[in-house]
């Protein structure tokens, strides 16, 4: 039995691949994430051993098809890590039986692979939809993450990080491990902002030029930002209250997603206003389409009057005697 | 800070009955290498979802809901008594970029009132797209409702910084319009279609073109409303029924090369005209046209085959059940099919089967036959198929089960689901 404790789609790839070339097959593996330790012995912690079971001339090419790859890489992501003897076993399909299996949707590692690869998926679109960036002042950091990470963010600011200049920061909690494998699209969409996004299991930081992966860490207190007053006022105001739907609303944004969201704590009063907020606009008196010109004819005359009557002062104080 | 906040609230109140929210399919776009924000293409991202379940995906107000015109569906209408504001064109950049900057949103949905003149109107919505692309260097979609009456040259204007332009057809026919929104014409509105039909072809295909030639200077050719047209149809507010609401969006696809057609059924606004009918519509109404418009759009359904499940009397969808089943009630000849067999356009006609369950039929079918129980993977519940499927282990015993039959027994275990209980409640709320 090996046991291979294994952290990163990377280093799964370079221990498959050498167990590949030894025909090493997946019952003879335990696959492992962490600092957990198997109760098998022994444990082949390093692939030297592996490796030099086949002589170096001698080692079989493996190649797999790209569906798989792309397939591994998301799986990979992953929290729990059965997910490496899955992708193990189906890798070892791919080599030693047929490479169609990777389409074909009845197989059972297949089928568990690509649940896995679409949680991860879903969690990753989620990711990008509800991470809130709340603009800070870099004065405020030190208290939020360590010394080193500010250093890395105030590399490329314009003055010392005292007058004013602001990082964006963001405490999100992802169902699996999708922070690196995100980071890109963040820099890429923020790219003239500094920012980081927190998260248990990993920390990633922009600094308009290069991003940096650290590791996790708890929620930080005293997140807020001067636009939740206007977040929260645009949420209430785009909410149309005769059209309820609360569990489409929840199976988009599931309430686990709510206690890092500003404008969920808005939900309750909002939902429980509707039928009456909707009832009193049925019930309203309804305008008729006229009322602009009766509205503008009631000016017109109120105008008259008042111009009557000042024509009429006009002609008292002329035709009154002089003063002397 | 308050009075922003103000305008805010009635801007957005204002803009709220427009049902569009699409920020997908424009071109991929990133801020790598430059400095500024913002990023699109693909997939469209949700960044929050009102009680309505409805999503946020873009900011959506209205640069001012002051209006010379008087459509009788429409709360900013001249004669409503709602509380009017005008943001300026920096207000609007300003809290697009401070949004974005927080991933509240993916953008920008500007539309506005008429204010003085059509042209004076939309040369401020231009405005507020124009400063955000060049002076901001802002990568994030832009969605700009086009003012039928503006321009040409203002349209082409707009159609340089927008990803998707929209008119709204508003309501299905030219008689409607007069009734209701008098200002408007089906003529002008469908002739300003047709502009940008032409000019979003004309740019895609100079694009093509200098692709073909080098792939630098086809850079160089600017994108004119990369995601198209779209336009948006109000649901209830004059009698048209579902067949000539059908067909209307069948010509508008077909002439303008829509996007998307937006139903938008008329709500219950704090200021109604007392020339609106004084319900609304059922929710399950407009839901019922959306399914139709897919059938359309994604099942290859001619708009003819599903005006024929419409009612003879009144020419409605039905609202028990979604408009496919509908057509395979009505077409029992048709089934069943076998899934083994049958091809994808086919299989798309199966009640129940949506194009990526066809999909993967077809994919099964290279390795494995599909058999009955598989459909419990694909999510599909035995009781909708059982009488439309042919299955490697299993032949639907049709004998003689009627539709209506059919029909019954499918309502009589729908409910207590969610959706159906959501659906009686919503016929329910029209009762009042």
């Amino acid at each position: 039995m090996y046991y291979f404790n294994v952290n990163h789609f990377r280093e799964w790839r370079r221990c498959a691949r050498s167990l590949l070339q030894a025909r090493i097959s997946p019952d003879e593996i335990e696959w492992g994430s962490g600092n957990q330790h198997s109760l098998f012995e022994p444990m082949a912690d390093s692939l030297d051993e592996i490796d030099s079971l086949v002589p170096a001339g001698r080692k079989p090419a493996i190649t797999m098809p790209k569906a798989f790859v792309e397939l591994a890489e998301t799986a990979a992501c992953y929290r729990d890590s059965k997910k490496w003897q899955v992708l193990y076993r189906l890798a070892w399909k791919l080599q030693n039986h047929s490479r169609h299996i990777i389409h074909d949707l009845t197989d059972s590692d297949v089928i568990v692979a690509r649940d896995m690869a679409k949680s991860v998926s879903r969690d990753m679109h989620k990711m990008k939809a509800f991470v809130r960036f709340n603009d800070l002042e870099f004065s405020c950091l030190p208290s939020l993450i360590n010394a080193e990470s500010v250093e890395f963010l105030k590399r490329n600011i314009s003055g010392d990080g005292s007058s004013g200049e602001s990082c964006f920061v963001a405490w999100f909690e992802p169902d699996h491990l999708i922070v690196e494998k995100l980071s890109p699209f963040f820099a890429k969409r923020f790219t003239g902002m500094h920012w980081c996004i927190l998260t248990p299991d990993q920390c990633v930081f922009w600094n308009q030029a290069e991003l940096r992966l650290a590791p996790g860490c708890e929620k930080p207190a005293g997140l807020a930002d001067p636009m939740h007053g206007m977040w929260k006022t645009y949420y209430k105001s785009i909410y149309n209250p005769a059209r309820l739907k609360e569990q489409a609303m929840q199976s988009e944004m599931p309430k686990k997603y709510w206690k890092n969201l500003p404008e969920a704590e808005l939900l309750p009063e909002l939902i429980e206003q509707s039928s009456a907020r909707t009832q009193k606009m049925l019930e309203n008196e309804r305008t008729p389409a006229d009322r602009l010109s009766r509205k503008s004819s009631a000016l017109r005359n109120a105008q008259f009057e008042i111009q009557r009557t000042l024509e009429k002062k006009r002609q008292e104080v002329s035709s009154a005697p002089p003063k002397n | 800070m308050s009075a922003l906040i103000k305008k805010l609230a009635i801007l957005a109140d204002a803009a709220k009955y427009d049902a569009s929210c699409a920020s997908s399919g424009t071109t991929f776009r990133d801020s790598a290498k430059t400095s500024g924000i913002g990023s699109s293409g693909g997939m469209g991202i949700c960044h929050s979802y009102t009680p309505d379940g409805r999503c946020i995906s873009l900011l959506k107000v209205l640069l001012t809901n002051f209006c010379i015109y008087e459509c009788s569906y429409c709360v900013n209408r001249a004669s409503s008594n709602v509380p009017r504001a005008r943001f300026s064109v920096d207000e609007v950049v300003k809290l697009c970029l401070d949004f974005y900057k927080r991933n509240y949103i993916e953008g920008l949905f500007l539309s506005s009132g008429i204010i003085q003149s059509a042209d004076y109107t939309m040369e401020q919505v231009v405005a507020v797209a124009r400063k955000l692309r060049i002076e901001h260097g802002f990568r994030g979609y832009i969605h700009l409702k086009t003012i039928p009456e503006a321009s040409k040259d203002l349209l082409a204007q707009a159609g340089l910084y927008a990803d998707r332009l929209s008119i709204n057809v508003e309501l299905p026919s030219e008689e409607s319009l007069q009734q209701l929104a008098p200002e408007k014409s089906t003529v002008t509105i469908e002739s300003t279609m047709g502009r940008l039909k032409e000019a979003i072809s004309e740019h895609k295909a100079e694009k093509k073109e200098q692709r073909k030639k080098s792939t630098n200077r086809a850079k160089r050719i600017p994108d004119f409303s990369p995601a198209g047209q779209s336009t948006q149809m109000i649901i209830g507010a004059d009698n048209s029924n579902d067949a000539v609401i059908l067909n209307k969006s069948h010509h508008l696809y077909k002439s303008y090369e829509m996007r998307r057609v937006y139903y938008s059924a008329f709500s219950p606004i704090p200021d109604a005209s007392s020339q609106l009918p004084l319900k609304p519509p059922p929710l399950i109404r407009e839901h019922r046209l959306y399914q139709a418009d897919w059938l359309m759009r994604f099942y290859h359904f001619k708009v003819d085959e599903i005006t024929q499940t419409t009612s003879t009397d009144d020419g409605m969808l039905d609202l028990d059940v979604d408009p496919k089943f509908a057509w395979a009630l009505q077409h029992r000849e048709y089934f069943p099919v076998d899934v083994n067999r049958a091809d994808y356009e086919q299989i798309l006609r199966i009640p129940g089967v949506g194009v990526r369950t066809a999909r993967r039929i077809l994919q099964q079918r290279r390795f494995k036959k599909v058999r009955i129980e598989d459909f419990e993977r694909f999510k599909i519940p035995f009781k909708k198929i059982q009488f439309f499927v042919q299955a490697a282990n299993y032949t639907p015993s049709i004998g003689d089960v009627s539709s209506t039959a059919i029909k019954q027994r499918w309502l009589a275990q729908s409910q207590g689901t969610a959706f159906f209980a959501a659906a009686q409640k919503k016929n329910q709320l029209s009762l009042f």
